[in-house]
């Protein structure tokens, strides 16, 4: 029993969802370190905590989405969307920092309802309504900003500190990025929402089988909103947070770079993509992932462009993964099935023949 | 309550959508659609993108100049799509105006669609690249581009004059743009004949990977680093805003009004005026020159200038670097607002010493 109890309390720390991403970052770390020693300062990795907050942030939203069998193409242009209307208010409001956050994430939040109504109310593919979504919000941009950028980053407001700002632990701007902490936050919340609530359950039922879900009494349109209502939140958050590191704002905030790195991040974190399947830690260590990569390349000296390759071929690993490791769970379910079967047949057989004996 | 969230949203999406049909950006249409024909010449544009205020200005002031010259232009974007720009080319064709100008996205793959329309009789600009698109001697398209070489390499040899050995790094455009190869390639020739150390990687005009490269760039080169170069004004912003060792110098390029006073300020060393409303203003006044039949030369150059404060001007810059660079006219930001608002002048490579 003791024995039983440490297997599962092992299986869950550490599956092989989680220890796939921990264990390329290592590699990389190790590579990079090994090309240049400055990797190991704290000084890079304060940059790259610093980095990942934004994308990882946003990536636990868009895992939110999969998770339920869903996509969503607005986690990149929904950046520049909450961005733009945050900027907006900054300069309305005389740069009122509390009124800035708010109206990002609202605006984040609002553009996640709009796709998870249309696509519940009007049951369109979130494929369609959210690359629909994508190019409306492009259009909008374009129209709005007329391509200017709006700089944040002014002496009369401490907005950019939630982007930039270090909260000293190692002495003299050593420390830990406020971002960082955030970004720990939202996890922190991800995780409870996962695990600890009846919308968790939801995401997952819904992504494992819809119809499953629905025969056991699941609210398959409400969660399906809420789902898209709180990736949309989560884009508000992390566009807030791009737009303090950033410290400006054009349309070209955000948009598919950003979209790519988010999905590589969600899916290497070990997020199934046909659904019911998810972990935090993955999705969080999938970040950490992305962001080094580049790091990396531009510490060995390795132009930058590579990164897409790399990026594209790690994705495509944790694809491939994702789908053998599925095949090959199908294949072990179906030998126990049988196995199960046979052992029942061979129970069934002994009964009639103990009833012929009985009989006899 | 659901309801009501329901029919706010769908409000605020319709809103939207309106808002949208009623701005009716130039982008969404088509070629075709409004051809103004009266007595002026008819020009196409078609933009790589509208997402940066440099090309706003450019439409403006290219505006301001064909109202001057009884001409109207028909803007167009790309949205960094070959496919479009390709489409919106065939279609201006069709159309039949008197000149197309574009900001191509491949100078290559653009050839075939410029001989097309060189054939059809209409002149054709390439601005800012140098596109070999003509299909004989005496008809070819016309390429307006700016000194990029001689101009990276001079804000480089400042740099390094003011700051001395040491790493210096490069935020750049995107592997395979013309601006950016030249400047790039400007940038690592200048820092390895004066030995210095350098880095460059490409930021593809995106904030966040500008962020991020500066960021990963500057720790990698530590104490080391004495010098950052962005390729673009508008991106530098983004740049500056990585906490970099004391005494690091900060160079721009295009002339963009945030650096002229980030200029004075000290925050940044220098860049190159080319500005937008400069160029808009130089483009078309081009294809009116080629409208009116007037003999333009396959490549000509835009007269640009080398932006620092006066002090910086007497002390690195005048002598030995004024010397290298003769045809580089050093001036001040309060000058370059002023400059950047005058009609452009275009030279010869003969006139900027680059034959």
């Amino acid at each position: 029993m003791k024995e039983e109890k440490r297997k599962v309390g092992k299986r869950r720390f550490l599956t092989k969802d989680q220890l796939i991403p921990l264990c390329i970052l290592i590699v990389i770390c190790v590579v990079s370190g090994i090309a240049n020693p400055v990797f190991f300062t704290w000084a890079t990795w304060q940059n790259i905590l610093m980095q990942v907050s934004n994308v990882g942030i946003i990536a636990l939203g868009a895992m939110f989405v999969v998770a339920s069998g869903g996509l969503d193409f607005t986690a990149g242009d929904g950046v520049s969307l909450a961005g733009v209307a945050a900027a907006f208010t900054f300069l309305a409001t005389g740069y009122n920092v509390v009124l800035t956050v708010l109206a990002g994430i609202l605006t984040g939040a609002a553009m996640g309802a709009a796709n998870g109504l249309i696509i519940t109310k009007l049951r369109i593919n979130p494929f369609v309504t959210t690359l629909a979504m994508m190019t409306l919000i492009k259009g909008v941009m374009l129209v709005v900003a007329e391509g200017h950028i709006i700089h944040l980053d002014i002496p009369e407001s401490n907005f950019v500190q939630i982007g930039r700002g270090i909260i000293p632990v190692f002495g003299q701007g050593k420390g830990i990025p406020v971002a960082f902490c955030i970004f720990m936050l939202m996890a922190v919340i991800a995780f409870i929402l996962l695990r600890h609530t009846r919308f968790g359950s939801a995401v997952l039922a819904l992504g494992g089988n819809e119809e499953a879900a629905r025969l056991n009494g699941v609210k398959v349109k409400w969660y399906r909103f809420l789902v898209f209502m709180v990736a949309g939140t989560f884009t508000g958050i992390g566009a807030i947070i791009t737009l303090a590191r950033v410290g400006g704002i054009g349309i070209t905030l955000g948009g598919t770079v950003l979209l790519m790195d988010v999905m590589a991040a969600v899916v290497i974190g070990g997020t199934s993509v046909s659904g019911g399947k998810c972990n935090i830690f993955g999705v969080v260590m999938g970040t950490f992932v992305i962001i080094t990569i580049s790091t990396m390349l531009t510490y060995i000296h390795i132009d930058t462009n590579w990164r897409d390759v790399v990026k594209g071929a790690i994705i495509l690993a944790a694809l491939i993964i994702d789908v053998v490791g599925k095949k090959f769970e199908e294949a072990r379910e179906a030998k126990t099935m049988a196995a199960l079967k046979a052992e029942h047949h061979k129970e069934l057989l002994a009964q009639l023949e103990a009833q012929e004996a009985t009989q006899a | 309550m659901k309801k009501a969230l329901a029919i706010l949203l769908a409000l605020c999406m319709m809103f939207a959508l309106v808002a949208c049909g009623q701005q009716a950006p130039v982008e969404d249409e088509q070629p075709g659609d409004e051809v103004v024909q009266d007595d002026g010449y008819v020009f196409g544009a078609v933009m790589q993108s509208l997402s940066a205020p440099i090309w706003i200005e450019l439409m403006d002031h290219g505006d301001k100049c064909a109202a001057e010259y009884n001409a109207t232009v028909d803007w167009k974007s790309a949205e960094g799509s070959l496919e479009n720009q390709i489409a919106l080319i065939e279609a201006f064709i069709e159309q039949g105006v008197d000149v197309i100008l574009i900001d191509p996205i491949d100078k290559n793959a653009l050839i075939p669609v410029i001989q097309q329309a060189l054939e059809a009789g209409i002149g054709f600009v390439t601005m800012g690249n140098l596109v070999e698109g003509g299909i004989s001697d005496d008809v070819y398209n016309v390429c307006t581009t700016y000194p990029d070489a001689r101009d990276s390499a001079a804000m480089t040899d400042l740099m390094i004059k003011v700051n001395g050995p040491g790493t210096y790094v490069m935020v750049n455009g995107s592997a395979g743009n013309f601006v950016s190869d030249v400047r790039g390639e400007a940038f690592a020739k200048a820092c390895t004949d004066a030995g210095v150390k350098y880095e460059i990687q490409d930021g593809n005009w995106d904030p966040t990977t500008v962020t991020k490269v500066t960021e990963d760039m500057v720790t990698a080169a530590g104490a080391d680093l004495k010098g950052l170069y962005n390729m673009d004004d508008s991106c530098l912003g983004y740049s500056m805003g990585v906490t970099m060792p004391e005494g690091t110098v900060l160079a721009g390029h295009n002339g963009e009004e945030s650096v002229y006073t980030a200029i004075e300020n000290g925050d940044v060393l220098c860049t190159t005026l080319i500005g937008g409303a400069h160029i808009g203003y130089w483009n078309i006044l081009t294809a009116v020159k080629i409208a009116q039949g007037e003999d333009v030369p396959h490549q000509v150059y835009l007269k640009t200038y080398i932006v620092m404060t006066e002090e910086t001007e007497n002390t690195y810059w005048a002598g030995e670097l004024a010397e290298k660079y003769p045809s580089l006219e050093a001036i001040t930001p309060a000058e370059a607002r002023v400059i950047a608002m005058e009609p452009a002048e275009m030279v010869t490579a003969e006139e900027i010493g680059l034959a």
